[in-house]
């Protein structure tokens, strides 16, 4: 049994090398993206959103989004009680003093506002 | 300097970037050199994108906002200028009225949408005497209501005008 597992997991992982060869920075972008976002943490449809703002390219993962997501390092996901999946990302060294700002920063009230 | 005017001692460049080349062409040009260097965006979503991804892939970078209290902006200028963090993204609201003089280097990733935001932070650059350097993209799909000024700014300080902006700024 824990042979399938593994290699199912193997399939699993395998199928994103081909959007990681033609997107290499995408794992770092996804880390930016949530930690901008980390004050309130951040839906998929909102990832979509703004991976496209940012890079200009829409997102390319389209099935098993949540999966693909917690392939990269650092990135954590919850269940509200509303029932939605918010994504959010812990630190590293590099990013901590960002993480640390953007958590105590003032409260944003509305989406995409400016300065 | 003229009053009014940007310094000559400031070597202005003005690159024509479109909107989705612009973290490659900033990569590029802060990896020959980026100590110093403060980079103007439009939104606190891409200060933050961008000091997150160059944070994690290249040099430690800061951001100041509108959404940080004072307290954070004016530790973010502390590491900037005690060089902790080697570079500093800033939205212009935010930037305004903080003490951030004597920069290495100014970029306008997102150039700012009048004339006068453009002297006032190529200012920031080649203060007391030494030679500053102030490097803009243009993206001609955002920024064609500006280069008429732009073009006169460079003139009266001595600066090239690039010939896509000349063509742009002909009207």
């Amino acid at each position: 049994i824990s042979s399938t597992l593994s290699s199912d997991m193997t399939i699993m992982d395998s199928s994103y090398i081909g959007v990681r060869d033609e997107h290499p920075e995408i794992d770092a972008e996804i880390r930016a993206i949530l930690l901008a976002n980390a004050q309130n943490g951040i839906t998929i449809s909102s990832i979509k959103n703004e991976y496209r703002q940012l890079t200009g390219t829409a997102f390319p993962v389209h099935d098993n989004i949540t999966d693909f997501l917690l392939t990269i390092p650092h990135v954590t996901a919850e269940c509200c009680e509303s029932g939605k999946r918010i994504f959010n990302i812990k630190p590293t060294e590099e990013t901590r003093h960002l993480h640390d700002m953007i958590l105590q920063q003032r409260q944003r009230e509305s989406r995409n506002n400016y300065n | 300097g003229v009053v009014g005017g940007a310094c000559s001692d400031v070597q202005q460049t003005i690159y024509e970037v479109n909107k989705f080349n612009k973290r490659s062409k900033l990569m590029e040009i802060l990896r020959e050199g980026a100590d110093g260097t403060i980079v103007f965006v439009e939104t606190k979503r891409a200060a933050d994108f961008l000091a997150s991804f160059f944070s994690e892939t290249e040099f430690p970078t800061t951001s100041i906002h509108g959404d940080r209290l004072q307290s954070q902006r004016e530790q973010a200028l502390r590491d900037f200028k005690n060089g902790t963090m080697k570079v500093l993204i800033a939205t212009s609201v935010a930037s305004r009225g903080l003490d951030i003089k004597n920069v290495k280097h100014v970029i306008n990733y997102d150039m700012p949408s009048n004339i006068d935001d453009y002297v006032h932070r190529i200012g920031r650059t080649g203060r007391v005497g030494n030679s500053g350097r102030a490097t803009s993209f243009f993206d001609p799909d955002q920024d064609r209501a500006i280069a008429g000024d732009l073009i006169k700014i460079l003139e009266g300080s001595g600066q090239e005008v690039p010939d896509f902006l000349k063509e742009m700024g002909g009207g």
